[in-house]
């Protein structure tokens, strides 16, 4: 007959069978279950049904484990192993060489990066002002520049000096000194290349262009315009003696313009 | 109050997580050693929660297999073979999956089949002694009783009744709660008794 006890352990019953319970539960399912034959038989139909299914699983099927089982399982274990990722890593790092080569290469890469970034970084040394590269950077980055090609006269060989005058970017007057030198007069190049000799050069050596006033300037570059166009004397007496001017440049930006080639 | 201190490992787990460390470097003595120690054991828990000898053959073979490419995720946080029947009841579910919905494509009307290839012959083998006869017949209806059975109550009851496993072992090996494991089991008790009462 089935009793209040029995709905309260019926869920103890699986774990009774089981031997999961413990301590004061097991005494309580216990105690119960000598006194109830209702809960003894499902009990009983529980451990039955282990043995049923035990009988029957353990019984009917051949529980022989195959032949070779392990060896087949541990040598296909090898190959996938020999195909995997380490082991062809593995097998590429054997040929130092390609190692070497690679560690080369990027090692270059590295150092060039580190290079570049510091050139970026801390730029490059400036040019000494007298330097060879001064001068081409000053000759590219100028407005424009005026020179003159001299050497004293009756020098066996020619003692070429080169003299440099910055342009100014104002326009010049068309005729800024026409009281100076007079159109008129047969020696008047001679003079125009004689006031531009002391214009250009003084003491035996060129003349500081920073020094030099903006009026000079005028004068030297309306000089050299008029003296290429009149093309005549080939020398002239200044302070430090007489000078034979051979050519004269006037330099804008990257473009060398020869305007005047004396004979 | 005093402060609890772990001793040792208990020597069980030692042992595992020796062998488990020499199949991870690649020892082959210790890799067939695995295999040997627990070959019947995934064998026979295949055999039982698949049922076909050539199927659970194939799933020994497909365990240890994953068992060898997942040794370096074992922390060993339970025994080694609770982490195996844990891998066999997982690749035994995916298996039985794939095989119920194969098995029930290939199906053919008993009727069909008589048409196609004859009446099928009368299997029953009046040699065999009355005992045996019968072992065999409740084999069978236990069989297709447990077939019947949902795979998380099949695999319960195998674990319990066939391999001994505590309900605690059972949770570890299906990674789910004790209470889910012993509902699973009385569900499991009370289908195989009305199915096996009822035949």
């Amino acid at each position: 007959m089935i009793s209040a006890d029995c709905d309260l352990i019926r869920d103890d019953l699986d774990l009774f069978v089981d031997g999961e319970l413990r301590g004061e539960e097991l005494r309580r399912v216990s105690q119960h279950i000598e006194a109830c034959r209702h809960c003894t038989d499902e009990i009983e139909a529980r451990r039955n049904v282990g043995v049923s299914v035990r009988e029957a699983l353990l019984l009917s099927q051949s529980l022989q484990v195959p032949q070779g089982l392990a060896s087949g399982i541990v040598t296909r274990i090898r190959a996938e192993s020999a195909q995997s990722w380490r082991a062809l890593f593995g097998r590429a790092v054997e040929d130092w060489h390609w190692a070497i080569v690679g560690g080369g290469a990027v090692a270059a890469t590295f150092v060039s990066a580190l290079i570049c970034s510091a050139l970026l970084v801390f730029g490059t040394v400036a040019p000494r002002a007298g330097s060879l590269s001064a001068l081409g950077t000053s000759l590219r980055e100028s407005p424009g520049a005026l020179y003159a090609e001299v050497s004293r006269a009756g020098a066996l060989r020619p003692e070429v000096m080169l003299v440099q005058l910055e342009t100014s970017d104002t326009p010049l007057d068309p005729d800024p000194y026409p009281s100076v030198f007079n159109r008129d007069r047969g020696d008047e190049e001679r003079e125009m290349v004689h006031a531009l000799a002391e214009t250009l050069a003084a003491h035996g050596g060129g003349i500081d262009l920073s020094s030099m006033s903006p009026d000079a300037r005028k004068r030297a570059e309306w000089l050299f315009d008029n003296i290429v166009k009149l093309r005549g004397a080939e020398t002239t007496t200044t302070p430090f003696g007489a000078l034979r001017v051979y050519r004269l440049h006037l330099v804008t930006n990257t473009e060398v313009t020869a305007k005047g080639l004396w004979p | 109050m005093k402060p609890i201190r772990v001793l040792a490992w208990s020597n069980t787990a030692s042992a595992d997580w020796a062998l488990v460390q020499q199949c991870a470097q690649g020892d082959e003595d210790a890799c067939t050693r695995l295999v040997t120690d627990h070959q019947r054991m995934v064998f026979q828990l295949s055999l039982h929660l698949l049922g076909e000898q050539q199927e659970a053959q194939d799933l020994t073979q497909e365990v240890f297999l994953k068992v060898f490419r997942m040794l370096p995720q074992f922390r060993g946080q339970s025994t080694l073979r609770t982490w195996i029947y844990r891998i066999v009841v997982n690749q035994a579910s995916n298996r039985q999956r794939w095989w119920r919905r194969r098995r029930k494509s290939l199906q053919v009307p008993l009727e069909e089949h008589a048409a196609v290839h004859g009446e099928l012959p009368d299997v029953r083998n009046f040699a065999m002694p009355d005992r045996v006869l019968q072992q065999r017949e409740v084999a069978g209806r236990v069989w297709q009783a447990l077939d019947a059975l949902p795979f998380d109550q099949r695999a319960v009851i195998v674990l319990r009744e066939i391999d001994g496993l505590s309900y605690e072992e059972i949770a570890t090996s299906l990674n789910v709660a004790v209470g889910t494991v012993k509902s699973r089991l009385a569900r499991a008790r009370e289908s195989l008794r009305l199915a096996l009462g009822a035949q």
